[in-house]
Parts: structure tokens; sequence; C-alpha cells
């Protein structure tokens, strides 16, 4: 991005469109890494124009203010005045305005051109606004503005057209002579340009609005009606019992969506994946080649593969309710009942995001500006259910629990689900509830959390959102896992066993060999040692455990057929009361090396990285064994 | 909160804070509760004490110890998303516990704010809602 003639940034209030607009701009090309030094996410990308000039675009994190209250605002502002630290200020700023908010988002706009940067205005979501009512004259907000202002619609496919040709106009035409040395200068006169802000008292703010009311007085002839059904539906949704019946239905349903719906699709991926297994591997001759590809690569890596409808199910529902504006609401409702446990609605949207999968749960913990409760959140986000741990919950549910139905509408299978989700609910309440006894603080933060009108999510935006989340999946497939999975192979292979061994021979192997050492450790809460073999590679992520698992019992197997389906053999092989202890310590096993990983990054601080660690596995194993206990003590 | 025994606001209330959040150095304010609107102290009450639909005008944000060396921010937050001396304002709904907390609509954004920030708000109701509670 170093070869780019223009960098701009986009800046927005939160909510007002920006991000699916960033989306639009960039396409694909996107980059995801952090601000140096501190832990704020940074989305960068580029686009072309028509005279194959390239543009970078930064996405800056959504403020309602240049005076700031969190981090995330905190790196907006410093990249806009030029005082971060490595960085250089943009050369061009791109203020979305959402055009069904206009008065917050222009008093920001306001408050940037005192700056006196570069600058257009992109009047973003005019669509919408138009249909509800919204009658403005560009020209004249231009006018009075004395800024460039385009209209763009971030989710229509040339929606942004207007916005790359007023960006071009600023670009220079030879295409990037001389550039490096401007940006030298500039980097190095960084430190004495960095602008002061105003002081910002009631009166000063009073003058910005005064202004804003000038503005909109000039150019806005009618006004923008939030149509009634919103209003008749915040009611409900909003109701304190009603809204609070109404969240729990739609997170129940969201989860039986998920067991249900992308059952048929598995099946299909399975049997996909043994046509292709015995397509390959059918015809050739037994030795290590074939064992290779049909318990490495078939009976591990394909075991994974199959998930993938579940994972993006969970995630559609999730990114469909970011879109629509529904989770405020839903942190409004339960900001009281998190308050008793030391939290406040701020923490749900984060901890919601953790369902999905606890990296991007903990990075968006950063949009909570009380720290205590910030690390409260880190703390407890990985007992929320991810969606690394449905291939293993729906393994063990799958082959021991009945397909009966209960109360005539529910799936037996589906119900246990959601119990094993309620159980990392609950615990991360007592985790919170014991913090907070700990650790009493007096002074309070405010809430202060916009309520945005409701919108329909986007399809484009949601299928951009699952296209990527189906690469990162599929790349770890075909990266961590495949890897991982040669390697237990071979460990699992290796040495073969001895004359007259009576035991499969993988329990001659040395992946037998580790098995049988944590045996000792795991067999007062049920685990085989077959099961402790795929415990290790397990902590790089989750859904190893389960790839682990298909190499182990493949290779245990005698006959080609068990290769394949797992889900038989556990059925057969495992104790009830084993199958509930293994759910049980997956509720609580902090296996994913990421998330430990991006832990240690956010919170800066190995200590807490280990007492993350600790308190999971402690946690882990006190569940299994009680589990492993009690339905044994139940089963005789 | 630092009223006088009238209970008309007091005029200039400077408070200088360190702020935790940003890790500035100071940030100076000066809180002057705008003479622009007069309300005599029966008409004025705080935004908490709002029923579920009432409509009302914003007179002043108030300091209030509840926050702490923060409360300078938060007054300064609620100034720049608009709950400024004459802006409307109206209850949309409440939490459920002790209808904590509050969710308002001003100019034509709805925000939900917890009790502790709806007390540092004074408002006065509006003679439309006044009409209404009346008939």
């Amino acid at each position: 991005m170093s070869s780019a003639v223009l960098r701009v940034a986009l800046i927005g209030n939160p909510n007002c469109g920006k991000s699916a607009l960033f989306n639009l701009l960039t396409g694909s090309r996107q980059k995801v890494a952090n601000y140096p030094g501190v832990t704020v996410e940074k989305r960068e990308g580029e686009f072309t124009d028509a005279k194959r000039r390239r543009c970078a675009v930064l996405d800056l994190p959504g403020t309602y203010s240049l005076q700031v209250t969190s981090a995330d605002e905190r790196v907006t502002r410093d990249v806009v005045i030029g005082g971060f630290s490595g960085e250089l200020p943009p050369d061009l700023l791109v203020a979305v305005l959402d055009a069904t908010n206009l008065r917050l988002g222009l008093r920001l706009i306001l408050e940037l051109k005192a700056i006196g940067r570069p600058m257009i205005v992109a009047l973003n979501l005019i669509d919408l606004a138009r249909q509800r009512g919204l009658e403005i004259d560009v020209a004249k907000l231009q006018l009075s503005l004395g800024l460039p202002v385009v209209e763009t619609v971030g989710v229509r496919k040339r929606g942004a057209q207007a916005l790359v040709a007023a960006i071009a106009a600023f670009m220079p035409e030879a295409p990037a002579q001389g550039t490096p040395t401007k940006h030298t200068d500039s980097a190095m006169s960084n430190s004495l340009r960095r602008i002061a802000l105003p002081d910002a008292d009631a009166d000063s703010i009073q003058a910005l609005y005064t202004q804003v009311e000038g503005l909109l007085e000039a150019s806005v002839r009618k006004n923008c009606v939030l149509p009634a059904w919103q209003d008749r539906l915040d009611a409900l949704v909003m109701h304190p019992v009603l809204g609070l019946l109404l969240l729990a239905t739609v997170l129940f349903f969201m989860f039986q969506a998920v067991f249900a719906w992308a059952g048929p699709l598995m099946d299909g991926l399975t049997a996909g994946v043994m046509m292709l297994s015995d397509l390959v591997v059918g015809s050739m001759q037994e030795g290590p080649l074939k064992s290779l590809l049909r318990d490495g690569l078939f009976a591990g890596v394909g075991s994974v593969v199959v998930f993938l409808p579940q994972i993006l199910i969970l995630f559609a529902f999730i990114l469909a309710l970011e879109d629509s504006g529904y989770l405020p609401r839903a942190a409004f409702l339960l900001d009281r009942l998190m308050l008793s446990v030391g939290l406040s609605g701020r923490s749900f949207i984060p901890l919601l995001s953790s369902f999905a999968c606890a990296v991007p749960g903990i990075m968006a913990a950063r949009t909570i500006t009380n720290p205590r409760e910030r690390l409260v959140t880190i703390m407890i986000a990985p007992l929320m259910t991810c969606s690394a741990r449905l291939p293993v919950y729906t393994l063990i549910i799958g082959a021991m629990i009945p397909r009966q139905s209960v109360l005539g509408v529910f799936n037996m299978q589906g119900v246990t689900l959601f119990a094993l989700y309620v159980l990392g609910i609950v615990s991360s309440i007592l985790v919170a509830a014991l913090a907070q006894r700990a650790v009493k603080v007096r002074t309070a933060f405010p809430l202060l959390l916009e309520l945005p009108s409701y919108r329909w999510p986007h399809p484009r935006n949601l299928l951009m959102g699952l296209w990527e989340r189906a690469r990162i999946f599929l790349r770890r497939v075909g990266t961590t896992i495949l890897l991982l999975m040669i390697l237990l192979w071979f460990l699992a292979s290796y040495p073969g066993a001895p004359a007259g061994a009576t035991e499969p021979a993988v329990y001659y192997s040395f992946a037998g060999l580790i098995g049988r050492a944590l045996e000792v450790l795991f067999a007062p809460i049920g685990f085989s040692w077959q099961i402790c073999i795929a415990l290790v590679p397990g902590m790089a992520a989750r859904e190893v455990a389960v790839s682990a698992l298909g190499t182990v019992y493949a290779l245990s197997g005698t006959e080609d057929q068990v290769a394949n389906a797992l889900s038989p053999i556990i059925a057969s092989q495992w104790s009830l009361a084993t199958s509930l202890a293994f759910l049980a310590w997956f509720v609580y096993a902090p296996q994913c090396l990421s998330t430990l990983a991006v832990t240690q990054r956010e919170t800066n601080s190995w200590k807490m990285t280990a007492l993350m660690t600790g308190y999971l596995f402690a946690m882990a194993y006190a569940a299994a064994f009680l589990t492993y206990r009690i339905t044994l003590f139940f089963s005789q | 909160m630092i009223r006088l025994m009238d209970g008309t606001p007091q005029p200039e209330v400077t408070s200088q804070i360190t702020s935790q959040v940003t890790g500035e150095t100071a940030v100076h304010i000066a809180a002057h509760s705008l003479p622009a609107i007069a309300a005599s102290p029966a008409q004025t009450r705080t935004l908490d004490q709002l029923t579920k639909g009432e409509q009302a005008v914003v007179v002043s944000v108030e300091a209030s110890a509840a926050f702490g060396t923060l409360d300078a921010l938060v007054t300064r937050r609620l100034w720049e998303l608009g709950f400024l001396a004459g802006a409307q304002i109206s209850v949309v709904g409440f939490g459920l516990l002790s209808r904590d907390p509050i969710a308002v609509k001003i100019g034509g954004t709805k925000f939900a704010l917890r009790r502790a920030e709806a007390q540092k708000v004074r408002v006065k109701c509006s003679d439309k809602s006044e009409a209404e509670s009346m008939q």
C-alpha cells in the first residue's frame, strides 16, 4: 500500500454505515491489524480509480466527538489531529454522515472542520433517509458547509461512485512520484503540526449546535420521520418483561436453528467426504500413504470440514442481529441485570460475539469504557460457547443423546445443546460475581448507549461477513489442522505394534504412550487414553480434538468402514458418564491458543492470561469430575 | 449535586479533573448552566423522575458526585449528544429492575441512560404534556 497516491480516512458516528461503505469501497482488498502500541483494530484497504491510481483507505473507529471517552475514540482523534505515534495524518478525511441522523453527524463534522484538514462529506444511507421522507438540498448543504458533499449508499453496488469521483479530484496526476519525500517531511513536522483542540464547554457545544440548526434550516425542506412501526416495535422489544421474553426466544431459536438447519447440509458434506475418501483411497495399495490419506486426511481433517454449515448459520444470525440495530436494545434490557454482577449492557455485545468466536469478542471489549469491567468481560468471554465447540458438542450429542422430541416441539438433542450454552452463561455470571466481590469499586461509569433506528440487514454485507468467516475457517483447516493431523497420524502410527500385540496398534505408538501417561491424570474424570491423545492437539483449537479423535479411532479400527464415521464408534465405546464429562470439560477448558494470545495482547499482562488459563482448566476439571461421578452414581 | 437552597442551578461550577480514561493530564470544563430558560423550582425535575411517554424540555446538565472524577467527562458527552438547554426530550421506556436504565428520545435519536446519568439532566415539563396530564 506504499505506492498509493492518496491516503484517506473514513470517520463518522457509530452506526452511520461507515463499515458497509468501507467494504463497498475496498471490496475484498482489506487488511485488519492493530494500531501500534494500542489494541485498537485497524482496518485498511485500497481501491483504484478510473485512471488506475491507487488510494489507501483507513476505517477509523466510530466516534461521537473528538473529546474522547474510550480507547477506540482516542485512536480516531489522534489519527485525525496528527498526534498518533508513527502514523502520518491522512491526506483526506471522508466524514460519513448518516442522512437519517443529521444532527449528531453534522455536529462532529463541524468539529472536524475546525481542524482544517481537507475533507469530503459522504451523505450516507441517503436512500433510506429519502424513504423516511427526507427532502434535502445537497447543493445548499455543500454551500453552507463549505465542503464537498456527495451522496452514498453503502449497501448498493454502485453506491460509492460519487464518492470515488470526489476522492479522485484530490489525487495528484502523476502517480507516486515524489510522495515518499513528502511523507518524510510531514512525518518530521508531525509533532509540530499536532493541532490543539479547543476546550469544550456548554457554550461552545451550544454554539456548534446552533450552527447545525442553521445548516439544517438552509438545506432540509422536510425532515426524516421515523416510521411509526419502529416506535411500536420498540414498545415491544424494550418492554421490561415482554422484551426479555423476546430476547430469550430469539436466542433459543438461534441455537435450535444452528442444530436443526445445519443437519441436512452436514449429512450431505459427510457423505461427500466419505465418497471422496473411497474414490481416492479405494484403489490404492495398503501402505503408509493410504493410511495417511485415509486416517490422517479424510478421517481427521474431513471430520472438521463438515461443521462449516453450523458455524456459518450461527454467524449469519449474529451478523444479522448486529446489522438490524437489535443488539443495543438487548444491551438496554440486560444492563441492570449485568450491573448486579459488576458488568453493564456494554459488555453484552462483546459477550454475544463470543458465541461465534471469543477472539473478536475479546477485541470488541475495548468499546467498554470502564477498565475493570473490560477486564472481567475478557476473562469470562471464553465461557460463552463459541462455534469451535459446536463440532465437539454435536459429535457427542449426536452419538449419545436420543433424537426424541420433548414436549412435542423441541428436539432432545437441541435441548441438550441449549443446556450446555446455559451452563456456560451461568458459570460466567458466577465468575463475574466473584470478581465483583474480590474488587469493590464505588464510582459509577455511564452507560450512554445510542439505540439506532432499526434497519433491514443487508444481504450483500451479510454475505461478505460470512465469506470472511468461511475463508478463515477453511484456511485454518488447510493449514493448522492439516499439519497437526499429519503430525498426529505419524505419532499414532509409529512405532508399529510389537509381535503378538493384543491391543490396537495405536496403543503402542508414541501418541499411545502420551495418552496413557495423561490417562493417570484424567482417569478420575472418565477420560480414556484415546481421549487424552485428542486433548493434546486440541490445545491449538477445540475442533482439532474432533479431528484427532477421528484419526486415533481410524488407526485403532480394523475395518475400513469405521474409519469414516466417528459417531457410531463413540456411541459403542464411550459410556454415558464419559461422554457427559467430556462435554462438561469443553464448556470450560481454554483449549484455544488464539484466545489466550488475544487475551495477552488485549490485557497486555501475562499474569491475567495465566489467571484465565488456570481458572478455566480448574473449572473444567472440577465440572468434568462432578459430571462423571454423578452420572456414574445414577446409571448404576 | 451542587444547587442553591432555592433550587435554582448554581451559575458557575468549574471542575478540574484528571481523566482516567483518556490519560490526558487535565481537562478544563466550565459548566455553565444556561440562564436562557427561566424555570421556577416547582416545575423542574430530573430526567429520571419522568414517567413513560412524558415529554419535557432540557434545562441543564448538573454536576453529580456519582461519577467521581469522571463527572465532567459525562457532562460533556451528554451535551455533545444533544442534552442542551431547550432540547425536546421524551421517555421511551424503562428497564425491568427499579426502572433502570431509561430510554429517551432527544433530537430524533434514542439513547439508553442509567438512572445516575438521568439524574444529572434537569428538565421542565413542556406545556403539551402538562396539558395531557391535566386531562
